[in-house]
């Protein structure tokens, strides 16, 4: 009687990606100033952060880097209890959608120094920068309440 | 029944090895935006966007169209991604013309593109291959063309001189199209000592690895008598996209069977009985120089086993009588995703006399042929500016 | 509701003639992908009576990140019936597939198509299928999947229209009570409300029986244009409404309280239908719910009650089996999950109801029919069919 047999594999690719302007001024801006930036459209004037490069509505180029935040409010969240590789903390860990000042879009990002069973709609935080930044998200640590 | 569709504006990025100052949204961007500007329209008009990329794994994220929705002008619009491989370019200029010729949708923008440079594409490459029988073998995709020169070579006697032809008028013509990666004046013999890479392929037969994107503006007849009367419009003629298979015993990468099949079925679709005298121009997916006389062969622009007696005449040279290539053709540039798309668009500027240093005087049909997958997708489409 | 079955907007009139639907479970550990396909296939060509040799078009739907392998189209083609067939792929969410073969058939080029679909899941991990689909510079870090994104939806919804964990779980209690109908369902049970407010939470407020499960499976339908269809089935489901619409893809970027795209997919394929008043009009409905909340939310979407109206309208009992429109007779996503293939058994379910052959999940008398397919994070992209039988 044949075996059907299993066989494990892996795909590991290593990339490169190009960020474009308007990551790319997003980064930057974490990196070097510790500043939050978005990006405001000229023609219907929304302000978008994480900044994009082309506006979906009006279908033009976005370069009017604006900075938003750094305080923000907490628009909606989920404590994750799940398990799995490459997550930014140690399940249960708390996932926000934050509505920065000024911004009219909402950044998906961790929130820390905070009990989960504490975060509430509508609270307050603001960032907490690492000492080493790099270029990447993580030069943002985590928002925590004001 | 069938409605006539034709293409009112294409638009393409410059191809380069790397473009460092956008993102791949950033580059579907431009071409859609250089499209709807050629085309003469606004994202209003689009009643419908399909977009194409090749596998995933080029810019490693899953679901790209998904990441470039509203970059390739999709917002709120009906959207979906088309991906045959290799062919996708074509898949989905095929695509957004049935979406018109189906009658439910009047304008629609069709956009391909890819960022090779984000990874590493011949081990991306490899992940065609079968994890269980083939992987540890890959080698990219020259392997698998370097079989399929070698059985095209020994068949009909075509000597590597012939191949290095090829590469060479190729990468000529390239030097008249701004939007080439590649632009270079070669002789054969650099050819025939450049580096192999897969024996008998050797470097300067090959393709490069690109970044771009390409997008496509198809619209119904009606709209074009009412409003583009007076403006040279690319009608689309005849529409084949075959696929043929992998494991099946008498398959032969020398006349691939879904080639002879699709170039059948899309000249009968416009009545091209004699191809190589009907068709004023042919772009062909020629991502290494052999391919340009199997797909010559396949396309019927000269009798089985007379590549090399093709090439030798000159007849595929921009002053023969079957230009191919004007654009240089793949060997000078290969975003993969868009490239299919982009041997459309060439089609469509040479009938509609937009083809700048490249045109073809008095073009009025033109071909754009395709490949991909494991050799075994081909696709045609004939445009012509004539109905 | 029986409504006039005329032609997408004059056009050629295409309709569903058959389908295949491999079970959903959790793995098939003893077979090859392929065999998957083949096994859809040839059960939709048995139903058809058809041989492969009477498809003109092949359009095929799959992952090249789920198969762990790029262009994997390439290899199951000929277990797809693919060998020397125009042929073609989308890559997405099943209904997209049917979508576009419809159109292929409605521009005369073709008289049939065959529409497939597979998926094996259990060869990787949905948390990166899913997970892929994230931008590397934003989302990847974040470390965002179908649960978490699907969690923040639910509760950025759940919170602005206080809907509650009891409303969303009447409709795992709903759907996969109704899976035990269907011979071709993954996960079915007989649920109570605390039964589902009792399982694991995965992510606030996703517990395990709130999201759809990850399943291995393959489906196949036949289109065929009129003229054919009659000669094929003396009970064709004809397609009356298309409609498709992809919105922003950066989740904090729209609104995530309501589902834009689907509104507007459903709007167009409305148009055409002649749908005024949904929950009156379609009969019944199959739609791509990734978690409980999502249903409530496509309640709305769809039109079958007003913003915020879906914790009423579940409790209401209106979508239930003998309710006025019964939503997901077959079970739906919450009870099989097999990814790209979800989309093509909506489509196969809804013909099946219309047609009469719907076994012990048929809702009687059903004459219209909806078919929902989702695709992307947080529902971005949907695709809306309706089918209608002839009086």
């Amino acid at each position: 009687m044949a075996e059907a047999k299993i066989m494990d594999g892996n795909i590991t690719v290593p990339y490169s990606w190009t960020t474009g302007p308007a990551i790319g001024a997003f980064l930057t801006g974490m990196r070097d100033d510790m500043k939050l930036v978005g990006v405001k459209c000229s023609k219907c004037g929304q302000v978008v952060c994480p900044p994009r490069d082309v506006c979906p509505k009006c279908f033009i180029k976005n370069d009017d880097y604006v900075t938003v935040g750094p305080a923000g409010t907490v628009v909606a969240f989920s404590v994750i209890h799940l398990p799995n590789d490459d997550q930014p903390a140690e399940p249960p860990y708390t996932l926000a959608l934050i509505n920065l000042d000024g911004a009219d879009t909402n950044l998906v990002y961790l929130l820390g120094d905070v009990d989960p069973d504490d975060v509430e709609h509508g609270m307050r935080v603001e960032p907490v920068w690492k000492e080493e930044r790099y270029g990447y998200l993580s030069d943002l640590k985590h928002f925590k309440p004001l | 029944m069938k409605k006539n569709v034709a293409v009112i504006g294409t638009g393409q990025t410059i191809v380069k090895m790397r473009r460092e100052d956008v993102d791949f949204p950033g580059l579907c961007f431009e071409a859609a935006s250089a499209a709807l500007q050629d085309a003469g329209v606004t994202l209003e008009d689009i009643d419908a966007v399909v977009f194409g990329s090749a596998p995933e794994y080029f810019e490693g994220v899953n679901a790209p169209e998904k990441w470039c929705l509203e970059a390739s002008g999709g917002y709120l619009k009906p959207h979906f991604r088309v991906h045959t491989g290799g062919t996708v370019g074509a898949s989905t200029g095929i695509a957004g013309y049935y979406h018109v010729a189906s009658g439910m949708y009047d304008t629609v923008l069709a956009i391909t593109g890819d960022k090779l440079s984000e990874g590493e594409l011949q081990l991306c490459l490899s992940t065609v291959y079968d994890p269980v029988f083939g992987r540890d073998f890959a080698c990219g995709a020259p392997s698998a063309v370097a079989m399929q020169a070698r059985q095209y070579q020994a068949k009909y006697g075509i000597t590597d001189e012939q191949v290095a032809k090829a590469a060479v008028y190729n990468r000529k013509n390239a030097q008249n199209n701004p939007y080439a990666q590649l632009q270079l004046d070669l002789t054969v013999e650099q050819v025939l000592s450049s580096p192999p890479i897969s024996t008998p392929i050797k470097l300067l037969e090959a393709c490069p690895g690109s970044d771009g994107a390409a997008a496509m503006v198809f619209t119904s007849e009606d709209n074009v008598k009412k409003k583009y009367a007076d403006r040279p419009v690319a009608w689309v003629k005849g529409v084949s996209a075959m696929a043929e298979g992998t494991m099946y015993t008498y398959r032969s990468w020398a006349e691939p069977i879904a080639l002879l099949t699709a170039a059948q079925r899309a000249y009968y679709q416009c009545g091209i009985t004699n191809p190589r005298k009907q068709l004023d121009v042919v772009e062909m997916y020629n991502a290494f120089a052999v391919q340009d006389l199997i797909w010559a062969e396949g396309l019927g622009l000269c009798n089985r086993g007379d590549g090399g007696k093709l090439i030798d005449s000159g007849a595929m040279y921009m002053d023969g009588d079957i230009p191919c290539n004007p654009s240089g053709g793949v060997l000078s540039a290969n975003t993969i995703g868009a490239t299919a798309m982009v041997r459309q668009v060439e089609a469509c500027l040479q009938v509609m006399g937009k083809a700048d240093k490249r045109q073809v005087p008095g073009a009025k049909t033109a071909l754009a042929h395709g490949w991909g997958g494991a050799i075994q997708f081909q696709t045609v489409m004939v445009v012509s500016n004539r109905l | 509701m029986f409504l006039e079955v005329k032609a997408l907007q004059g056009l050629r009139k295409v309709a569903v003639v058959g389908s295949g639907q491999v079970a959903s479970k959790e793995a098939y550990r003893e077979s090859f992908v392929a065999e998957l396909v083949r096994n859809a296939v040839h059960a939709a060509l048995d139903d058809t009576g058809l041989t492969i040799d009477d498809i003109d078009t092949l359009v095929g739907c799959g992952c090249d990140m789920m198969d762990g392998r790029s262009i994997s189209s390439v290899f199951t083609l000929e277990a797809c019936g693919g060998f020397m067939k125009e042929e073609t792929k989308v890559e997405g969410d099943g209904t997209q597939a049917v979508y576009y073969a419809a159109m292929r058939i409605m521009s005369g080029a073709f008289d049939t198509a065959l529409v497939t679909s597979y998926s094996k899941t259990s060869e990787s991990d949905p948390h990166y299928y899913t997970g892929l689909m994230s931008e590397p510079f934003c989302m990847t870090p974040m470390g965002l999947d179908y649960v978490s994104v699907s969690a923040l939806q639910a509760d950025s919804y759940a919170s602005k229209y206080g809907i509650t964990p009891e409303q969303a779980a009447l409709v795992s209690v709903k759907n996969m009570g109704n899976a035990g109908n269907n011979p071709y369902a993954q996960r079915k049970m007989d649920l109570s409300v605390q039964d589902v407010l009792g399982s694991k939470m995965l992510a606030t407020p996703l517990r395990e029986l709130d999201l759809c499960p990850s399943s291995d499976g393959a489906a196949a339908v036949i289109l065929a244009a009129e003229g054919r269809a009659e000669m094929i089935t003396d009970s064709p489901a004809w397609i009356t409404g298309l409609g498709c619409c992809g919105d922003i893809y950066y989740p904090g970027q729209r609104d995530l309280t309501e589902l834009a795209s689907a509104r507007k997919a459903a709007e167009q394929a409305y148009k055409a239908a002649g749908v005024k008043k949904p929950l009156k009009d379609i009969d019944v409905a199959e739609i791509t719910e990734v978690c409980s909340y999502h249903e409530l939310m496509l309640y709305e979407a769809l039109g079958f009650c007003g913003d915020g109206g879906g914790g009423k309208l579940i409790e209401s009992g209106k979508t239930e089996m003998d309710g006025e429109l019964p939503v997901n007779p077959s079970g739906g996503c919450l009870a099989s999950n097999p990814w790209m293939v979800t989309g093509i058994n909506r489509v196969a379910e809804a013909s099946l109801q219309v047609s009469g052959r719907a076994g012990e999940r048929q809702v009687k008398g059903a004459g219209t029919a909806l078919a929902h397919g989702a695709d992307g994070m947080a529902l971005q992209t949907n695709t809306v069919i309706i089918l209608a039988s002839s009086v």
